[in-house]
């Protein structure tokens, strides 16, 4: 009898596992054929037509098959099924786990399958093929836009995975440092996509869009920070789990709701419950559907939380100065900033349903409660890393932080120099940055002992994933350096430009030279001239157009942006006044460069981390 | 979620969404007085966008909006006066920072409460002495 | 021990929260862009006496020229006056010499400045005063003739 169930349970997971590779192999047959349907420029698919245009450049066309919400849904399958795939492959997970992850994976897949299948198929042909598409919107062919959400699916998608392994353990009752070793790499993955993915949309929000910002605090950006804070309190914890065995209800909750928070962000962009300034064309039945899906799987991962949690004993209490109870801390503030993100963004929606009135809630709400939960949670993160595991001491970890402190005040001295110490909050933000940067570079410094005899030894025994922790702690500060920046360092200028006119703004002098016509393959611009020079250096022009395009009926304005390695120069085109007057607008905004070079450091740094825990999971197998 | 990918309909659907380049009539010669109006213009929400200040909008209600400041600002007003004037014409939903009312309790004090439960659940997890006796706690 | 399992469920009961509130304001189809405006309050001082029809009108707005026989028509019935938004007198006028003029009086508000009075969204908005001058109704899209007939006319009917 106990033969014939295990070997009916040997069948199941054989089942389990060829399925899921079917899966992906069915999945990546679809996705291939809508991408070729855009490459051929098939227009008798009627996404196609609407979406794609002949003579657009190659990268476009394929990048046109997710840049609409059906292709997107295909692409978000196409990912599903590659994860599950590669679940199914992975010779170090055994089979025991295995089994159970794929299932509940298969089950998510099977939700999404059936939203695609259901409600956005894209694949209907029309009756009559029309000669050529409608074209995509010229904005969106963009590199930064063709990569942005293929990265930031790779991120969302990773993470259900990692929900179906939290699922999983509640199922089969396994959590322990074994667990942790192997949900981890997932985490990594998942998480260093999703952070390139928000960075690159965020790139693309600044140069092509063009609203001289990078961040609006809009519901679509909000939902896509919210699992990436989640994300990153995930990958803490896990950590603490995998070392000490501990944090282990906390962590199964935190893997259901990072996945639950990128099926929400889904719903909130599909749905047109939220006012948001990236507003397309929503359908209530897709925002059901997405509804429905949230309440079965959150829902239902959630109620066998209630059911299964208390089955997992509790860990040993931590000394309040360690590493652990310093990870409970980053716990802490990155749950409560995602948690605030989400009553800032979902107020309007839960006022409106109970009836108690209309209100925005804008950026300013976040200025008051999400950067006061960032500036200690900064402050902590440069110092954590010198925090022994189980119990350290003050007085140890004051010294190996002097270093530090010595280095982020002489950065502030030079900063306060520089700025005239104006004003004193982009200083307080300076500091911690650099204080940040400064943490992360001395610990590494530390560990591979910087300067001596057997410094290229460490240097190549450091295990990846510290390289990647020291990397991505000190890309955040270098990235918070820019925001502080751009934003508070922020130089604009708005004025009535004659030719001739010349300004001097931070350190560039302007010459406007006047406007011409210019002509594009499907608009007409009035482009206006400018010389300008940085520090007295080489000459460059800036072209600032006004564009109409007739077609579309619609009129841009296509900012000038010049970058250079401290700054960037930005310039916009407004209303004309009379006898070949412009109203102009001029900003510079410093630093930003090293907010792009952060956040790309904070992908490579998860990148390492992922590697070097695989590298440990394969190590611990043989 | 699909960030800005959307941001493509936006540029289809909505009014002209790059960000405003002020007209002559709203504009204010004192940079002081300019730079107030800027202040305000960003704390009010321009009601037929979606989701933007009149400070980033070309629709007509923001210019009618920032000529007003712009008005009232030479008249000597204070950006509060000024907001209350506006928030009395349009209501709540005018003002980018929701105002502190018994229904945006939760909004506005929400976050502070649930770090403090944070924190007091993260407190009983640490020891209180070193050589403390382990008591429940969650971990 | 019950408290203790009571804890875990707290995360369920929040998640089931939240997605009955966006349920709600999916099914009941809110759409969060259409700002729910104010009445019952006292309409600006611009020299009018009610009961009266205000009507804010502009000849680059589309909808404004489709309401136009609306508004013609509810004129014979009642004082109706138009504030012409953000555009000018030549072009109020060249409106008016294609459409008619069915207001008793025109004003201008070019900067827009009325319309903040008024908290105006966009044009057309029509406003019916009583005579306390009093808002007593707001419509914040161009009126129809079913809304004339079963709105407006019985509120005129009580106003007078």
């Amino acid at each position: 009898m106990a033969l014939v169930v295990s070997c009916l349970q040997v069948f199941q997971r054989v089942i389990t596992i060829r399925t899921a590779i079917a899966l992906f192999a069915l999945s990546s047959a679809a996705f291939l054929s809508l991408i070729w349907a855009y490459v051929t420029s098939d227009f008798s698919v009627a996404n196609v037509a609407t979406n794609s245009h002949s003579m657009k450049p190659l990268l476009y066309k394929i990048s046109g098959t997710w840049a609409n919400h059906e292709g997107s849904m295909l692409l978000w399958i196409f990912m599903l099924s590659l994860f599950g795939m590669l679940v199914a492959i992975d010779k170090n997970l055994w089979p025991s786990m295995k089994a159970p992850v794929l299932r509940v994976h298969g089950l998510v897949t099977a939700g999404f399958l059936a939203f695609t299948l259901f409600t956005s198929n894209p694949f209907i042909r029309l009756p009559v093929a029309p000669i050529d598409g409608q074209g995509l919107n010229p904005l969106l062919q963009d590199p930064g836009l063709a990569f942005h959400p293929p990265l930031l699916y790779m991120g969302y998608v990773g993470f259900s995975v990692v929900f179906a392994f939290g699922v999983a353990a509640l199922l089969t009752g396994r959590l322990d440092k074994r667990w942790a070793s192997w949900v981890k790499p997932w985490i990594l993955l998942s998480w260093s996509a999703l952070t390139a993915g928000v960075a690159l949309g965020s790139w693309w929000a600044f140069y092509e869009l063009g609203w001289g910002g990078w961040w609006f605090w809009d519901p679509v950006e909000n939902a896509s920070l919210m699992p990436w804070l989640l994300g990153t309190a995930l990958l803490h914890s896990v950590s603490v789990l995998q070392k000490r065995g501990a944090l282990k209800r906390w962590t199964i909750l935190l893997a259901i709701l990072t996945f639950s928070f990128s099926i929400l962000g889904t719903f909130l962009v599909r749905s047109g419950v939220l006012t948001s300034v990236h507003a397309f064309a929503v359908d209530s039945s897709r925002g059901l559907f997405i509804l429905a899906m949230l309440a079965f799987y959150t829902g239902g991962a959630l109620i066998l939380y209630a059911a299964k949690a208390h089955h997992f004993k509790s860990g040993k209490l931590f000394a309040p100065l360690s590493r652990e109870s310093m990870l409970v801390l980053n716990n802490l503030f990155l749950v409560t900033a995602a948690a605030t993100i989400l009553i800032g963004t979902l107020y309007p929606m839960i006022l409106s349903a109970l009836n108690l009135g209309q209100i925005s809630v804008g950026p300013p709400y976040f200025h008051y409660t999400f950067v006061p939960l960032m500036v200690p949670l900064v402050l902590l993160m440069g110092a954590a890393p010198f925090v022994m595991w189980k119990k350290d001491d003050l007085r140890a970890i004051a010294q190996r932080l002097g270093m530090a402190l010595t280095a982020t005040l002489i950065l502030l001295t030079i900063a306060y120099g520089v700025s005239a110490g104006k004003p004193l909050g982009a200083l307080f933000g300076f500091g911690i940055g650099a204080w940040l940067f400064c943490g992360s570079f001395l610990w590494w410094a530390q560990r591979v002992r910087l300067f001596q005899n057997d410094m290229w030894m460490r240097v190549k025994s450091l295990p990846l994933p510290q390289w990647g922790m020291a990397l991505a702690h000190a890309g955040l500060g270098l990235a918070i350096i820019g925001m502080v920046g751009s934003t508070l360092w922020l130089k604009e200028d708005l004025r009535v430009m004659s030719p001739n006119d010349s300004v001097t703004i931070g350190d560039y002098r302007l010459t406007f030279e006047g406007v011409e016509p210019a002509f594009g393959k499907n608009f007409t611009a009035i482009e206006g001239q400018f010389t300008a020079t940085r520090n007295g250096g080489a000459p460059f022009t800036l072209k600032p157009q006004k564009r109409s395009y007739p077609v579309a009926k619609k009129n841009t304005t296509e900012a000038a942006i010049k970058k250079s390695f401290w700054d960037d120069i930005y310039i916009a085109l407004g209303q004309p006044e009379k006898s070949g007057a412009w109203v102009v607008r001029i900003y510079v905004h410093p630093l930003i460069p090293f907010l792009w070079f952060g956040f790309m450091m904070m992908a490579l740094g998860g990148l390492m981390s992922f590697a070097g825990s695989r590298k440990a999971l394969k190590g611990a197998k043989s | 979620m699909r960030a800005f990918l959307c941001a493509a309909l936006l540029i289809l659907i909505s009014t002209q969404a790059a960000f405003a380049i002020t007209s002559p009539r709203e504009r204010l010669d004192d940079p002081v007085l300019a730079a107030r109006a800027e202040i305000i213009a960003k704390d009010i929400r321009c009601v037929v966008c979606q989701n933007q200040s009149i400070a980033d909008s070309d629709s007509e209600i923001a210019l009618g909006l920032r000529t007003l400041i712009a008005v009232q600002l030479k008249e000597g007003k204070s950006n509060d006066e000024i907001i209350t004037y506006i928030h009395d014409r349009y209501g709540d939903f005018i003002l980018m920072k929701p105002p502190v009312k018994p229904a945006t309790w939760a909004l506005w004090f929400g976050p502070a409460l649930i770090f403090l439960l944070g924190l007091f659940a993260a407190s009983r997890m640490m020891k209180r002495k070193p050589s403390a006796k382990t008591t429940g706690g969650h971990a | 021990m019950m408290k203790k399992y009571a804890l875990y469920i707290l995360p369920a009961l929040f998640a089931a929260l939240l997605i009955a509130a966006a349920a709600t304001v999916l099914m009941r189809g809110d759409d969060p862009s259409v700002v729910k405006t104010n009445t019952h309050i006292t309409a600006p001082a611009i020299g009018i006496k009610g009961p009266a029809i205000v009507n804010f009108f502009a000849s680059w707005c589309v909808p404004c020229e489709a309401e136009h026989p609306t508004i013609t028509a509810l004129a014979a019935q009642i004082d109706t006056y138009g504030i012409n938004y953000m555009d000018s007198q030549e072009k109020a006028d060249a409106f008016f010499a294609r459409l008619g003029n069915p207001y008793k009086e025109v004003f201008y508000d070019t900067e827009g400045q009325m319309g903040v009075e008024w908290g105006l969204v966009g044009v057309p908005t029509t406003f019916i005063i009583d005579s306390n001058n009093m808002i007593v109704y707001r419509q914040d899209a161009p009126l129809t003739p079913a809304q004339v007939e079963s709105d407006i006319l019985p509120l005129l009917e009580e106003l007078r």
